[in-house]
């Protein structure tokens, strides 16, 4: 019996755990139906990109926007666009706030449904571009009949386009752009079963990360979509690779109705973990910001507050949701904040469920302003901007004036509707506040292994703004990064509120890095509440091996990107030590390495690197250059993150020393120029030799004379004499004349390819030229005499053959004749009906044009010798046309 | 049989009777507009759009230059047949511009294949 409970118990666990498993990760047995997954806070990854910014003023920005079916019920309105427009607003201000200082911000657009694909190249973000996105934007209304909610797709699509433009940013080397991801998705990850030939067509049978899979009925969609998660969440997978091309995710989703666990991949693909499901390699820090929102009113706030928070905008509460007042302000829909000569500008953003809604703003004088729609007005002397958000709700930004009494104080901020239609009903309000405090690092000093670093960080403020009397508290940290491992330390940095603030680092000793990426972070509260957050740009320091060692310059290698196979190329400069030395390599590790470019080959002026015994000589006093070249085993698109081992030795000292010196480049796969080439013939071969193959053979197919049966023949004998052509009958002559009993059907003189009429064979024959018609052939039967340029021995006419005639020229009477006469058959055709009609031009045309062909013939007849038993010769009008 | 074809072919002449017949300009002038219209998708991104455009601006016109010649020649058997000098030259103004069609689609196709 206890045999039996145990086994029902392990079969228990495991129907359990086979259940359950999914992906590499164990869904959490409790969580709701519908609802948003708990991420880790986002305001990290979004703390980096700014500060990334800082560093690098380059921002690529791919957003990418779902254009599934589904969006005609989760958003029928295409509040989407209003909102994605509300992002491009803010980021429109950052790129021109600050003139030609501003950052360069490029963004573009793609649309994911069951694949990725940009509707928006990638555009630099400006005032002369803003109308050009917004258009763009517009678009996306009517982007909603997709079938998928492929993400794994769109986000393998988003990385490529963002390392592509990179790779093209940094062609030339230099500082990297910082990389987002804006996504808007409206569901959770979602194949669709292809049940039509139709849908097989347009969707695709299977997806690349489940090549073996057809997408043809449930069970198959669901081991794809199995296959799907693990592809976006396997160690090393594409969230891995997305955070190892250094790309932060901020994703946007309509998460009202959406199955809990339906989320969980993509918001654990966004911020590492969404409850217990972990999506790639654990990270310390978020790497990037998932936002659900339970409703479309609640994306358009998050739209807004991405791009505001990139823009330096710090809000001044979490939860934008507020209920809508009356004709009064209530303390439901109000929200209070104080502004201080601090900060340089406010931005509001309000919004109710239906237009009619009033924002209410009092200063701190008391003055108040009330905003019903979007323009320029002002509270005080205070200037105010207000924008429209759906026709329901603006943007207000706020100015600090020149007179502070207006500015700094408490102010309020109301979500009314006089009408009392709204009253109570939910609308959202949120504050952001600008800072003009900035912190940088001021003195860092020389930073050696196993010693200590005195850092220096200093606040900055407009001129006259008195720190010491406006700040009340100020935290600020020291963050050490090693490129290498990955890996932060961090040291508090003491002094007054209003700085300076100095600390020490000790650095370790077995650090063998070259180089490390300093900045100082700082939490700042003003004496009237405010809290500010300011980030220094990220300063990348060189950390020296003992003194008197070989140095390496410069700290890390930013290395130019390559956008097709080859080799790129960095310059490291030795640095003498204390006498002459010896430099070589060791190890190279690329953890970081795109799909296929690994491994990598890593040479100097084209030959290996150097070991001990062949080591590089640094003499004393001299620095010596050389050229690193890091050769990736094939084309690839990502980044490439790595180091490489560089002994030193300097005479006469024990021992050698190790570093670390990292190397970075981006990689995209560029365009395969042979393939180009080839795939450019074989489609101009496609595109203009395949029809003509098909007219060829469309000629050859059709090459026939019209059915016979309906052509009538005549064969007249005819004497061509002083220019007059005359109808023969025995030894009389006649003008010429054609009558109705002249003609005989041609049925039963054979088919519609050839038959032989008055002793003329006619063949029909397919034109060489496929632009050319079919044409008839005729040639005499049993051969023609050989005259002169073969005329006469085969001439071409209609195979429409009805108004057409030939001259038979017969070379036994003609050389009897006297110079200047010739005799032969004239044969003509005629369709079945009326013979007049046709034979009005016809007789006409032969009376023109006859004599010429036939004294032409005559004169090269009679420069040739007679050959006896010779058969006679033909000929018609020389261009072998019909006479119609 | 046979007479009763003959009726119906005379029956049919004696209707073309009425009216002039001449090149298919028509069908020359589809094959101008889907080759002008296939320009509109030279600078697209979609890969379907100008796949389409390759479609229409070369593939079309060269097979409408095929068969309008066709139509022409059969036309041409009607003792009412009234030639066009523009057929002609409407043709090889076509042809060139197919060519130019192609070339300008099967660029960017090419480029987005290969890379």
């Amino acid at each position: 019996m206890k045999r039996f409970l145990h086994a029902l118990a392990a079969l228990l666990v495991f129907a359990l755990a086979s259940g359950l498993w999914q992906s590499g990760a164990v869904y959490a047995q409790k969580t709701p139906e519908t609802g948003a997954p708990e991420t880790p806070d986002g305001g990290p990854a979004i703390d980096d990109l700014v500060a990334c910014m800082s560093t690098s003023r380059h921002l690529l920005v791919q957003f990418v926007i779902d254009e599934s079916a589904s969006l005609t019920a989760t958003d029928p309105d295409d509040r989407r666009v209003v909102a994605a427009m509300s992002a491009l607003d803010s980021l429109l201000t950052l790129a021109t706030a600050e003139g030609a200082a501003s950052p360069a911000i490029e963004v573009s657009f793609g649309a994911f449904a069951n694949e990725f694909r940009i509707v928006q190249e990638w555009t630099k973000v400006g005032d002369d571009t803003g109308q050009e996105l917004r258009t763009s934007l517009q678009g996306f209304a009517d982007l909603n009949n997709g079938t998928d909610t492929d993400f794994v797709n769109a986000l393998d699509g988003a990385n490529d386009s963002l390392i592509d433009r990179s790779a093209e940013v940094t062609e030339a080397g230099g500082t990297p752009p910082c990389r987002a991801v804006l996504m808007f998705t409206d569901g959770g990850f979602d194949l669709a079963v292809r049940s039509t030939d139709e849908e097989i067509e347009r969707l695709g049978l299977t997806k690349p990360y489940a090549p073996g899979i057809e997408l043809t009925d449930e069970d198959s969609v669901l081991k794809a979509e199995a296959a799907g998660r693990a592809a976006l969440c396997d160690p090393g997978g594409l969230a891995d690779q997305i955070r190892r091309n250094e790309i932060t995710m901020l994703t946007l989703a309509l998460s009202g109705d959406i199955p809990r666990r339906a989320q969980l991949p993509l918001a654990a693909a966004t911020t590492g973990r969404a409850d217990d499901y972990f999506c790639g390699t654990p990270t310390d820090r978020p790497t990037g910001a998932y936002m659900p929102a339970s409703g479309i009113d609640v994306l358009l706030s998050r739209f807004n507050e991405v791009g505001t928070r990139l823009g330096g905008g710090t809000p001044v509460e979490a939860n934008s949701e507020v209920k809508i007042c009356g004709k009064d302000p209530c303390d439901d829909g109000t929200l209070e904040f104080s502004l201080d000569e601090t900060l340089r500008r406010v931005q509001i953003f309000a919004l109710a469920g239906e237009p009619g809604a009033v924002v209410r703003i009092e200063g701190p004088s008391g003055t108040k302003v009330d905003i019903e729609e979007p323009g320029e007005t002002k509270i005080g002397d205070t200037p105010v901007v207000a924008r429209d958000v759906d026709g329901r709700g603006l943007t207000i930004d706020i100015q600090r004036p020149e007179d502070l009494k207006q500015w700094e104080g408490d102010w309020k901020v109301s979500l009314l509707d006089p009408t009392d239609k709204q009253k109570g009903k939910a609308g959202h309000l949120q504050v952001f506040v600008f800072s003009d405090i900035s912190i940088e690092i001021t003195a860092k000093g020389v930073w050696f292994r196993g010693s200590e670093a005195k850092v220096e960080a200093t606040l900055g403020a407009p001129s006259g703004v008195d720190l010491s009397a406006l700040l009340k508290t100020s935290e600020v940290e020291l963050i050490i990064e090693d490129p290498v491992t990955l890996k932060q330390a961090r040291a508090k940095l003491s002094g007054p509120p209003a700085g300076p603030f100095t600390g020490t680092y000790a650095i370790p000793s077995d650090m063998t890095t070259n180089s490390v990426n300093v900045s100082v972070s700082s939490n700042l509260t003003t004496t009237r509440g405010v809290k500010l957050f300011a980030q220094s740009k990220s300063q990348e320091v060189l950390l020296q091996r003992p003194r008197g060692s070989v140095q390496f310059l410069p700290p890390s290698l930013q290395m130019p990107s390559l956008s097709d196979a080859g080799t790129t190329t960095a310059t490291i400069t030795l640095q003498p030590g204390d006498g002459a030395g010896c430099v070589w390599f060791g190890k190279v590790e690329v953890p970081a390495a795109p799909e296929g470019a690994a491994p990598f080959e890593l040479t100097i002026d084209g030959k290996a690197l150097p070991n001990e015994q062949s080591c590089i000589k640094v003499p004393a006093g001299s620095p010596t250059t050389i050229n690193l070249e890091v050769s990736p085993a094939s084309k690839a698109s990502g980044t490439v993150r790595g180091w490489v081992q560089v002994y030193e030795k300097v005479d006469g000292r024990e021992g050698s020393t190790v570093t670390d010196l990292s190397f970075r480049f981006d990689m995209s796969r560029g365009i395969d120029q042979a393939r180009r080439a080839l795939l450019t013939v074989g489609l101009l071969i496609g595109g203009l030799a395949l029809p003509m193959v098909l007219l060829l053979i469309i000629n050859t197919v059709t090459a026939r004379f019209q059915n016979l049966t309906y052509v009538r023949g005549a064969a007249l004998p005819v004497r061509v004499a002083e220019g007059g052509v005359f109808k023969m009958d025995g030894a009389y002559e006649s003008s010429l004349s054609l009558k109705e009993s002249d003609f005989s059907s041609l049925a039963g003189k054979g088919t519609d390819r050839s038959f032989t009429f008055g002793g003329v064979t006619f063949r029909a024959k397919a034109a060489r030229n496929p632009f050319a018609a079919t044409v008839a052939l005729a040639s005499p039967e049993g051969g023609a005499e050989k005259l002169k340029g073969h005329a006469g021995s085969k001439v071409e006419l209609d195979p429409g053959l009805a108004g057409s005639w030939v001259f038979l020229l017969d070379p036994d009477k003609t050389r009897r004749g006297r110079r200047g006469t010739s005799e032969g058959l004239l044969i003509a055709f005629i369709a079945e009906g009326d013979m007049e009609a046709q034979t009005r031009k016809m007789l006409p045309d032969i009376q023109k044009r006859l004599p010429k062909v036939a004294d032409h013939l005559a004169t090269l007849l009679r420069g040739t010798p007679a050959k006896p038993a010779k058969g006679s010769k033909a000929s018609n009008n020389p261009d072998g046309e019909s006479s119609q | 049989m046979a007479r009763a074809a003959t009726r119906e072919r005379s029956d049919k002449s004696s209707e073309s009777e009425n009216r002039d017949v001449g090149p298919p300009l028509l069908m020359v002038g589809l094959g101008f507009v889907s080759a002008l219209v296939s320009f509109a998708f030279v600078t697209t991104d979609s890969m379907a759009l100008r796949l389409f455009g390759y479609v229409i601006g070369s593939i079309i016109p060269i097979l409408i230059i095929g068969i309008a010649r066709r139509v022409d020649f059969d036309r041409r058997r009607s003792p009412y047949y009234q030639p066009k000098v523009a057929f002609r030259y409407g043709l090889v103004v076509l042809a060139v511009v197919a060519i130019v069609a192609a070339a300008l689609h099967v660029w960017p196709i090419a480029t987005e294949l290969s890379s």
